[in-house]
């Protein structure tokens, strides 16, 4: 399979604090891998180094056989990236049509066009409308984004990555917070994304990655301790020791986890 | 699913066709109404304000850009089409598009290297800018006539149409007219997909670049889009006083035409119109009576800050709104 996102010797830290260490990763199209790792480990800080929210201090981001590690965050959205944010990063004051029409505009290469109103762009609003459905949001069309419920918030935020029909979808924590209902269909949701689509997802549920990933890289201070499949990862030794650790809280979390991989 | 057009966008108002044609009946009729040259001439200048505070509503009210030096760009139009008017040609076309031109040539750099900055220091970088263009004006005597200013700016001719400009209701409804049509002009700005884009800036900046937008060319569009229209306003002022003064480029007409925007009620284009005239109404009853209007006109200011912070447009929003619900009962 063909390399879609190489991650080459990522550095990055904030003043005296080292938050990543040479971090490597290669993502294959049609991939989908987990980023998991206790907090701090720096998976979000990774997230926005890939997105460009945030530039490296050493190394460097190849998207698609090209290096972007100096182009701004905008120019890689159209070279196929797209993203979702830990903590909802809305249009809170627009109804959640306008939220998703916005992310469809610029897709279909409108944003800038003055002679029409946006309500005339018929391939805009029917393509966001459908988006709507999809995510199950249409019934909330009218509704301003700071209105809805945090659940549906989640999804708007998803809703926003697919607009610009990405080849590479960072989702940061797509469930956090989410009750467990919420959290079963986003998992169904994000099941049914074409196997095109390229998945970089960071979760702390693990019944979350193990429904969704194929691979699983744990980060650990800013560096790549595991990297593998599912199986390989859950029996490596350094991460039941440093990721899952010894403490009988998460003896339960992995005996329920595993007890779900193997039924 | 609901239809198309039941999309509803809360930056598009219902049209409200109705009273619109009554107020622009209402303008057209006036000089019939009122033959006093001096209402003429306020009205006039309101008109003027109108288009400049419509201008900075762009920015301020849709794309979320306090600028504090949008004066540049009136004041720079103003000048250009008075030395164009003195030295060459008083006609018409020629001094507007040289004015216009000449905002929209200084929009495209002060612009470019103003928004790389958000808040405080965007609006000390703009206000730190237009003090350049009001120092130029000043110190270039030979070009401005410097702290004399710029007299016996004639009133344009329109050849082809025969008119005299000269006439004070003639020039009421030529500026009525140009009034109007940057009203529509700017009413199909915001309702356009760059419009919207406009006003996705200002509610989530970061949030538009991840999904794609160079915000740094949205914003500069807006700016560009907004120092035209200034432009506009200033040629139209430069003929309608005759005389232009280092003051109009002045922080203080920046500070006026903010102050317009804000007590008219920011994102609604028609308040910020309302804003300018509440404010050069009070500005010239005021000032007849005592020498001490600012002092009214800046407690007039506090006043709106503190119990209408949506400004005019606001209180006509909630008021109609509160009928509405009692009509209702």
């Amino acid at each position: 399979m063909d390399e879609l996102l190489r991650v080459e010797n990522i550095h990055r830290r904030f003043g005296g604090l080292r938050v990543l260490n040479g971090v490597n990763l290669s993502v294959a199209e049609g991939e989908r891998l987990a980023i998991i790792g206790p907090n701090g480990a720096g998976k979000t800080t990774l997230f926005n180094i890939i997105g460009g929210e945030l530039a490296p201090g050493l190394g460097r981001i190849i998207l698609g056989g090209e290096d972007v590690t100096r182009r701004p965050a905008h120019e890689r959205v159209s070279r196929g990236l797209a993203r979702t944010f830990q903590t909802n990063n809305l249009f809170l004051g627009l109804s959640v049509f306008e939220n998703v029409r916005l992310a469809v505009q610029r897709r279909q290469g409108a944003a800038f066009r003055v002679l029409q109103p946006a309500s005339a762009l018929t391939e805009v609003s029917s393509e966001t409308a459908g988006l709507l459905a999809r995510l199950g949001l249409q019934e909330r069309h009218l509704a301003l984004a700071r209105d809805l419920s945090y659940g549906e918030q989640r999804q708007l935020e998803v809703a926003l990555a697919l607009a610009g029909r990405p080849r590479l979808l960072l989702l940061d924590e797509p469930t956090a917070g989410m009750s467990p209902a919420e959290t079963a269909s986003m998992v169904e949701l994000i099941r049914s994304f074409p196997r095109d689509v390229t998945l970089l997802i960071i979760e702390h549920d693990m019944d979350v990655v193990f429904a969704i990933a194929d691979r699983i890289a744990v980060l650990h201070y800013g560096e790549v301790l595991a990297d593998g499949r599912p199986d390989e990862v859950r029996n490596d030794p350094n991460v039941l020791a440093v990721y899952l650790g010894t403490s009988s809280a998460f003896n339960v979390q992995r005996s329920t986890l595993i007890s779900n991989i193997q039924g | 699913m609901p239809s198309r057009d039941e999309w509803r966008v809360t930056s598009d108002r219902r049209r409200r066709i109705g009273p619109g044609l009554a107020t622009i009946a209402a303008l057209v009729i006036f000089p019939f109404v009122s033959p006093s040259i001096y209402f003429q001439n306020v009205l006039t200048e309101v008109l003027i304000f109108g288009i400049f505070a419509m201008s900075l509503d762009l920015l301020i009210g849709y794309t979320g850009l306090f600028s504090f030096g949008h004066a540049a760009f009136f004041g720079v139009a103003a000048y250009t089409a008075g030395i164009v008017a003195t030295r060459f040609s008083d006609n018409m076309l020629l001094t507007l598009a040289a004015g216009v031109l000449a905002a929209g040539l200084l929009a495209l750099p002060l612009g470019a290297l103003s928004i790389r900055s958000v808040g405080i220091y965007f609006l000390m970088l703009t206000l730190a800018f237009s003090q350049m263009v009001y120092a130029a004006a000043y110190k270039w005597t030979w070009l401005t006539g410097g702290p004399n200013g710029l007299a016996g700016v004639p009133r344009p001719v329109l050849g082809i149409l025969g008119l005299d400009l000269a006439s004070v209701s003639t020039f009421y409804y030529a500026t009525l007219t140009f009034f109007l049509a940057s009203y529509v002009v700017l009413r199909r700005i915001v309702a356009s997909p760059l419009g919207h884009s406009f006003v996705g800036v200002r509610e989530n900046e970061s949030r538009m670049r991840a999904i794609g937008y160079n915000t740094w060319l949205v914003k500069l569009a807006a700016f560009v889009i907004a120092g035209l229209f200034a432009g506009l306003a200033g040629v139209l002022f430069s003929y309608f006083n005759g005389f232009i003064s280092p003051s109009d480029v002045y922080w203080t007409t920046s500070g006026l035409v903010m102050v317009m925007v804000i007590i008219g009620g920011a994102g609604t284009l028609l308040g910020p119109v309302l804003g300018a005239g509440l404010v050069l109404i009070l500005q010239n009853i005021v000032s007849s009576q005592t020498d001490r209007w600012p002092l009214i006109m800046g407690a007039t200011f506090i006043l709106f800050v503190l119990v209408a912070r949506r400004g005019i447009a606001g209180i006509f929003h909630d008021t109609l709104a509160l009928a509405r619900r009692s009509a209702r009962v």
